[in-house]
């Protein structure tokens, strides 16, 4: 039997098995060449296991390790609406009755913890919605509706970072507003205006009014991107049009 | 039962973590920029812990994690506006006489030079020992197209490393 480069290499890798398996085994014994093969490919991963298995016996830094010790939703100053939401959706969609009023409370309660905290310190331009989203008014939902990703006004009080069609088909963008500490977040397009499914605070980083990249988003954001994004964001003249339609 | 698994992702990903962190550092290189990736890649990992399924093994779906992360970042150090830096590995290189430090340098610098799609064959399968229908689900492509990129970085890696094929013969 003739063993091909692809086989070897599939053995190598314990890719093979049964008689596949066999044949090269019994090549190995009867020809140098296919020994030396195999030898080689065991090299190679001699050697990258000697430079990349260290890794996995040095100490794990902190901030990597705290992460997973953290409760995700109000860590640091991120408010993640979506997250305290989905935990309070962890409830059986069907309740017996006597549990309404516990789940309903905690509902409220978590609603007005984030927003009252949120709104009375810092922030006139988000607001909570009836249904419990938080929801942009004034500058900042100005800024949503008239600021372009592509084109942006040296001075606005908002700037949007990347436009995108999101997996239910509607308009999400990225913005930062700037305040005493910027306030980053993920806006998309509803019914009921502009909902914003994450906001952050952000570390001032430039402070000379440029654009921010995706890429200068808080994590947080950026995972909520990830996860409604649907293929490419908008390039200048889709995002551009979605604006002169009003965002549909 | 969403509380549970992300419980489940969350432990499961302590776990992990050590092999997060060798195979961000086959992609990226420098340490400083492996434990970014790592970062970013955890808190994806959380904040979509529900998509996880059982079943479905936890490696290779933060595995796609760290490789999404990873290609997002590429682009938009292709934009110019790179989140890392990667001064202070750069500064180190070399810097050591000992034995161990030059094949770490040559074998980093070697991988450092394959194209991407054959670096992350490479990391997935060489270094994280992953069976190829994993790694090409974590890579989205077909096995075919795994294994001739495997095969490829191999053979640019062993060129690169001094133990090409024209010198077994």
């Amino acid at each position: 039997m003739k063993i091909s480069e692809e086989m070897l290499m599939a053995y190598a890798d314990g890719q093979l098995s049964g008689t596949d398996h066999d044949a090269v085994e019994a090549a190995m014994r009867t020809d140098p060449e296919v020994a030396a093969a195999v030898a080689r490919q065991q090299r190679l991963r001699a050697r990258l296991a000697e430079v990349f298995d260290p890794v996995l016996s040095e100490p794990v830094p902190d901030r990597l390790s705290a992460l997973l010790h953290a409760e995700p939703s109000i860590r640091d100053d991120v408010i993640d609406l979506d997250a305290a939401r989905s935990r309070r959706a962890v409830a059986p969609t069907r309740l017996r009755s006597w549990q309404w009023p516990a789940a309903m409370a905690a509902s409220l309660v978590l609603g007005v913890l984030l927003s009252q905290a949120w709104l009375s310190r810092t922030e006139p331009a988000l607001v909570m919605g009836a249904d419990g989203a938080l929801l942009a008014r004034g500058e900042l939902a100005d800024g949503l509706d008239r600021q372009l990703a592509s084109a942006p006004t040296t001075g606005s009080i908002v700037t949007v970072g990347l436009s995108f069609r999101s997996k239910s088909n509607g308009i999400c963008r990225t913005f930062v507003l700037h305040r005493s500490a910027d306030v980053a977040g993920l806006a998309c397009r509803t019914n009921a205006g502009w909902s914003l499914p994450v906001v952050a605070a952000m570390a001032k980083a430039h402070g000379d009014g440029m654009q921010p990249a995706a890429s200068d988003m808080p994590a947080a954001v950026l995972a909520e991107v990830d996860a409604r994004i649907e293929g490419d964001p908008l390039d200048a003249q889709t995002e551009r049009s979605a604006r002169d339609s009003g965002w549909h | 039962m969403a509380e549970n698994s992300t419980t489940t992702v969350r432990d499961g990903l302590g776990e992990l973590l050590p092999r997060l962190r060798r195979f961000a550092r086959t992609l990226a290189g420098s340490a400083h920029d492996a434990d970014d990736l790592t970062q970013i890649a955890l808190e994806r990992a959380l904040a979509r812990a529900e998509q996880w399924r059982p079943g479905e093994r936890l490696d290779s779906w933060v595995f796609g994690i760290v490789r999404n992360a990873w290609i997002d970042e590429q682009r938009s150090r292709q934009r110019g506006r790179a989140l890392f830096t990667s001064e202070e590995d750069g500064l180190n290189v070399g810097q050591s006489p000992m034995e161990g430090q030059l094949i770490r340098m040559s074998v980093q610098t070697a991988m450092a030079r394959l194209p991407e799609e054959q670096r992350l064959a490479v990391a997935l399968v060489l270094v994280e020992g992953l069976p190829y229908k994993e790694a090409a689900n974590i890579m989205a492509v077909p096995i075919g197209t795994l294994t001739s990129r495997l095969a490829r970085g191999r053979e640019a890696l062993q060129v690169l490393l001094g133990d090409g094929e024209a010198m077994q013969r």
